[in-house]
């Protein structure tokens, strides 16, 4: 943790709300990073934001500054989408929509893309985006939260154990499983749109 | 997994040799592909990484111009609260502390009460209704005055 964000801390610890506003400015680019992997929506990226940095604000007195701040407020942002992801599954509002035609050419894209050494352009992203959004909301929150966090987020399995409450060991598995039930759903759903 | 068709594995040596798939070697894979549930496993299992990673990229949505102000209106609520539960906390902790002297206080006061009403009741008790009546029907002559005043001296 920089020198900074520890006097920024103490003086937000003292009352200082300039102090944290700072705090939340230097933060903003990772949260919303965070949030982004989960939740495609602008304004439910805003929001669990106000809501990662209100929660990070009521236990500023709780953080221990042996942990850097933004990855102490990563983990509270990581869990409250965590919350967000089951909070949803629970309501079914998870996508079950069959693929459209543009998923039929993210899916070429698939393909293609592990070779293509220029980045995707804007159109081809979210198309890209879309047919992973439909793949990933078939699994499980918990095999989402640690398929994303690993493979896009790039965290070691100790970070995401650390991160979710879990054993090494199960973030192993969990990475495993989402990584199994992705592909056999993007198999079945590519049969589908090729059939 | 099962190996891929011998075409597939030839397009992907060339590619994890040279790291980059030519136009022809993509149309083809695409159209073997389309027909080759097999092969499609063997490059979607090899390409999910980097699929999910291009698919999330490293674009990030900025703030909008009012997320600050939002934000600092949200934390403003939660200083009121936090200032309102001091407040409470401090009148309950005065409350804790202050409850045996209160309660030695009420204790105190209803004894009071009692005492003095206890008194009063004494002090009317000495009249009876009877009384009254007879107060109100003996004349009251000199002589009852003066012996009441004197008694039985005179």
């Amino acid at each position: 943790m920089s020198e900074n964000d520890l006097e920024l801390v103490r003086k937000a610890l003292d009352g200082n709300r300039a102090a944290f506003d700072q705090l939340v400015r230097r933060s903003v680019p990772r949260v919303f990073g965070i949030i982004h992997r989960f939740f495609n929506e602008r304004q439910v990226v805003e929001d669990l934001a106000q809501e990662a940095f209100i929660k990070a604000y009521t236990a500023l007195a709780s953080y221990r500054q042996e942990r850097p701040f933004g990855n102490w407020l990563a983990v509270i942002t990581v869990r409250l989408c965590y919350q967000e992801l089951r909070k949803r599954r629970a309501r079914k509002e998870h996508l079950e929509s069959e693929l459209v035609p543009d998923d039929a050419t993210a899916l070429d894209g698939f393909c293609t893309v592990y070779a293509d050494t220029t980045r995707p352009g804007p159109e081809k992203q979210a198309q890209l985006r879309d047919l992973t959004d439909k793949v990933l909301d078939r699994l499980s929150p918990r095999e989402r939260m640690v398929l994303v966090l690993t493979e896009v987020e790039g965290l070691s399995v100790k970070e995401v154990a650390e991160m979710l409450g879990m054993t090494r060991i199960n973030v192993k598995v969990s990475n495993h499983r989402a990584r199994k039930h992705a592909l056999k759903i993007l198999l079945t759903l590519s049969q589908g749109v090729k059939s | 997994m099962r190996a891929p068709c011998a075409k597939t594995s030839d397009i992907w040596a060339r590619f994890k040799q040279s790291g980059v798939l030519d136009s022809d070697d993509q149309d083809e894979l695409k159209n073997h592909l389309a027909g080759c549930a097999l092969c499609r496993a063997f490059v979607y299992e090899r390409s999910f990484r980097a699929h999910v990673k291009a698919a999330y990229g490293d674009a990030v949505p900025e703030p909008s111009p009012g997320f600050y102000t939002a934000l600092n209106m949200k934390l403003d609520d939660v200083e009121r609260g936090r200032e309102a539960g001091l407040f409470a906390e401090l009148i309950g902790q005065l409350g804790i502390k202050l409850a045996p002297a209160l309660a030695a206080l009420v204790i105190v006061l209803s004894g009071t009460a009692a005492f003095l009403s206890r008194e009063e009741t004494a002090a009317a008790g000495s009249y009876t209704a009877e009384d009254t009546i007879l107060f109100e029907t003996v004349p009251v002559s000199a002589d009852l005055v003066i012996d009441a005043v004197m008694g039985d001296d005179l």
